[in-house]
């Protein structure tokens, strides 16, 4: 017997752990009370009209229905309390509810979401099938996977940090911190984690504001700290496209300059992204902004 | 009786107390390893899209399992740092069979393994998951499950040993 299949069999004969035997009535009671609570506050926000229209429709149909049928009005279900975000890290203003950003998306600590889900309704949709996106549940996974996925760079997102309704990841390369990321919940207490931005102590983007509208051509500028370096800025899509890219040669405490031009305008949320890279080609730093077209 | 009630009772009856044993095993706490799986399936079907949906509910519901019991794992660690040293665990009076000492050193070995280690060898030796499905429980890549495959089971070896 390989001492792999000894393991197997050890494990499996281990003792069974005692269940409570009323696990299902409490899990059931959970749901039915998690349903009430997003239902009542649809209501007033829809009218009571169309809540009961889609309440019955959901009976109708013997409750196969998305259980989010209808946008759940944000200051409704989702009640996080102030937070003291890290400067200096994109900062939206505290509030006792959470704000929804021009674009109508509703964040838990009011940034911006860009990446992987930039809109109620993509967090709606999420809610309703995770597919293979089921790590978005949580916040240092999708830290993770923006590396990984969107970014398509090297490294380790570690050990979260969460403040109220906003929760920092720390990326590491060979145990060295990179940057931060910022992650909010989207759409809602149970909605999906999104980055709404990412910091470094090496490297920062001074212009354009986070946020903001930005136009074709775009002048980008920043600064960083440490030896001369080139940094590598692009500006992606939500949808993870490169829109535009370039080299800014940079200098220790000089600030840095690049121009980017982009002709598709085929989006609306996308991330301004700074980054530095060692003599090794290893990540040495990363800034990531949330910009509109615009 | 709804659809989603139906769903409900259909993952509890299949899946419910092997994910129990699989929480215990990823926290090392038998105690409230019922508590992380009642929340996994709140999370998981408090979001259900519909019976479409039954054939990945396992799925979902072990990789929820996996989540939370990092987060209880991340809270222990911060309230034992602030706790008492607690005694270690002795094995029962009952526990004379050599197989029962094995089996309780490879708890403890388990036990002392980083995490991503141990919920390879929980995910990969107990739900008997294949290197594909541990990945997508994990969020990790194929070839990271491997390699923390590998690490593992030279660390078991090497604790099995000193016990």
């Amino acid at each position: 017997m390989t001492p792999e299949e000894r393991l197997r069999q050890l494990l499996h004969e281990h003792d069974e752990v005692p269940v409570s035997g009323d696990g299902l009535a409490r899990i059931r009671a959970r749901l039915d009370a998690r349903r009430r609570r997003r239902l009542v506050p649809a209501a007033a926000m829809a009218g009571v009209l169309a809540v009961a229209a889609a309440v019955g429709i959901s009976m109708a149909d013997g409750g196969t229905a998305r259980l989010h049928p209808e946008p759940v009005p944000p200051a409704a279900s989702f009640s996080p309390s102030p937070v003291a975000s890290p400067s200096p890290m994109p900062t939206p203003s505290p509030s006792a509810s959470p704000t929804p950003v021009p674009s109508g998306v509703t964040t838990s600590g009011g940034g911006m979401p860009v990446w992987p889900f930039a809109s109620n309704a993509q967090a709606a949709a999420w809610q309703a099938d995770p597919g293979t996106r089921a790590w978005a549940s949580e916040p240092v996974q999708v830290a993770q996977h923006l590396l990984d996925d969107f970014l398509d760079l090297t490294g380790t997102a570690v050990g979260t940090d969460t403040r109220g309704p906003v929760t920092s990841a720390v990326v590491k390369v060979a145990g060295r911190p990179v940057c931060t990321v910022r992650l909010e919940q989207v759409g809602g207490p149970d909605g999906p984690w999104s980055v709404t931005g990412a910091v470094a102590e090496d490297l920062a983007i001074t212009s354009p504001r986070p946020e903001t509208r930005v136009p074709s051509p775009l002048m980008v500028t920043g600064t960083v700290t440490g030896y001369d370096e080139s940094v590598h800025v692009q500006l992606r899509a939500n949808a993870g496209r490169e829109l535009a890219a370039g080299y800014a040669m940079a200098g220790a405490e000089r600030p840095w300059t690049q121009r980017l031009a982009w002709t598709d305008e085929n989006w609306t949320t996308g991330a301004l992204v700074a980054s530095t890279f060692d003599g090794k080609g290893d990540l040495h730093a990363l800034v990531l902004l949330p910009v509109r077209n615009g | 009786m709804s659809t989603r009630d139906d769903a409900l009772t259909a993952l509890y009856a299949a899946h419910y107390r092997g994910l129990v044993r699989l929480a215990a095993y990823l926290t090392g706490d038998r105690d409230n390893a019922e508590e992380v799986v009642q929340d996994a399936y709140v999370k998981v079907l408090g979001r259900w899209g519909g019976v479409r949906d039954l054939d990945r509910g396992e799925a979902y519901l072990r990789q929820a399992v996996v989540n939370l019991s990092r987060s209880r794992v991340r809270h222990r660690v911060v309230v034992d740092r602030h706790a008492p040293t607690a005694p270690e665990d002795v094995a029962s009076a009952e526990a004379g069979a050599l197989g029962r000492l094995e089996q309780d050193a490879v708890a403890r070995a388990l036990r002392a393994l980083p995490r991503r280690q141990r919920e390879v060898v929980v995910l990969r030796y107990y739900a008997d998951l294949s290197v594909e499905q541990t990945a997508y429980a994990m969020g990790i890549s194929a070839g990271s499950v491997k390699s923390h495959t590998s690490r593992a089971m030279t660390a078991l070896r090497s604790l099995l040993e000193e016990s």
